[in-house]
């Protein structure tokens, strides 16, 4: 099984026709201040599995990790139902959105959500957190 | 932890069928509480498969006339086929070389 898309973004929904829209992707964020909280962040994540995987069960683990180890935060385990395809010969596909709220950012710079399944390293989405902007709030120069 | 939510849903006319899995849960790293809202789609084929088994030739032929209809009249200087093409080939290059 492997990733096909894995971003961050604003919201996501899959249609009834199976169609995944996503709006708003996104790689970085900028804290008012440290620590701060992510009110909401959505992560997308398409799989595809060919046909020796189907209707076989996979466990999708997702941590987050910043530029420090203490930073890690794991998300509970998803067990992922692989289907069959929905014509013979093709892969399987599944989506998976993940919407977060209140994820604590500690300290600026690299972080990532690291996707894990059979504890091996699927993709990783990245989210670079900027410093507070400082120059908000400065009168333009006349 | 929330409870698990299943849904289907059929869509006739693209053959797709959507498994939709949803469940919440709420972790606690330190003080923080992070709330993970989880959504997993699988598409399946749709029962729907019976209508593509009652497209009969028929139907298949009418479409094709729908179709090739608008082309006969513009298109009638195109060969039937390739092997038709071929052999006005040869003639000209034997009436070049005569």
């Amino acid at each position: 099984m492997e990733t096909t898309l894995a971003v961050a973004a604003d919201n996501a929904n899959v249609s009834t026709d199976g169609k995944l829209n996503i709006i708003g992707v996104f790689q970085e964020f900028t804290a008012e201040t440290f620590p701060s909280l992510v009110a909401q962040l959505t992560l997308v994540i398409s799989w595809s599995a060919e046909p020796v995987e189907f209707n076989s069960q996979k466990e999708v683990r997702i941590s987050f990790m910043g530029p420090d180890r203490d930073e890690r935060i794991d998300l509970p385990p998803i067990q992922l139902a692989i289907p069959e395809a929905t014509r013979p010969g093709e892969p399987a596909i599944a989506y998976q959105i993940l919407t977060l709220q209140d994820l604590p950012l500690l300290k600026p710079g690299p972080h990532a959500f690291y996707v894990m399944v059979g504890g091996e390293t699927k993709t990783r989405i990245p989210l670079y957190v900027r410093e507070p902007n400082r120059e908000r709030g400065k009168e333009a120069p006349k | 932890m929330a409870e698990k939510l299943k849904a289907r849903e059929k869509q006739k006319d693209t053959g797709v069928e959507v498994e939709h899995t949803h469940s919440e849960v709420t972790i606690t790293k330190g003080k923080d509480e992070i709330h993970v809202d989880s959504h997993v789609f699988t598409l399946h084929e749709a029962g729907g498969a019976t209508d593509r088994e009652g497209f009969s030739r028929e139907d298949f032929e009418g479409a094709l006339d729908k179709a090739s209809r608008p082309l006969k009249g513009r298109l009638a200087h195109v060969p039937y086929s390739s092997d038709d093409l071929i052999k006005d080939k040869r003639k000209e290059v034997e009436l070049e070389d005569r």
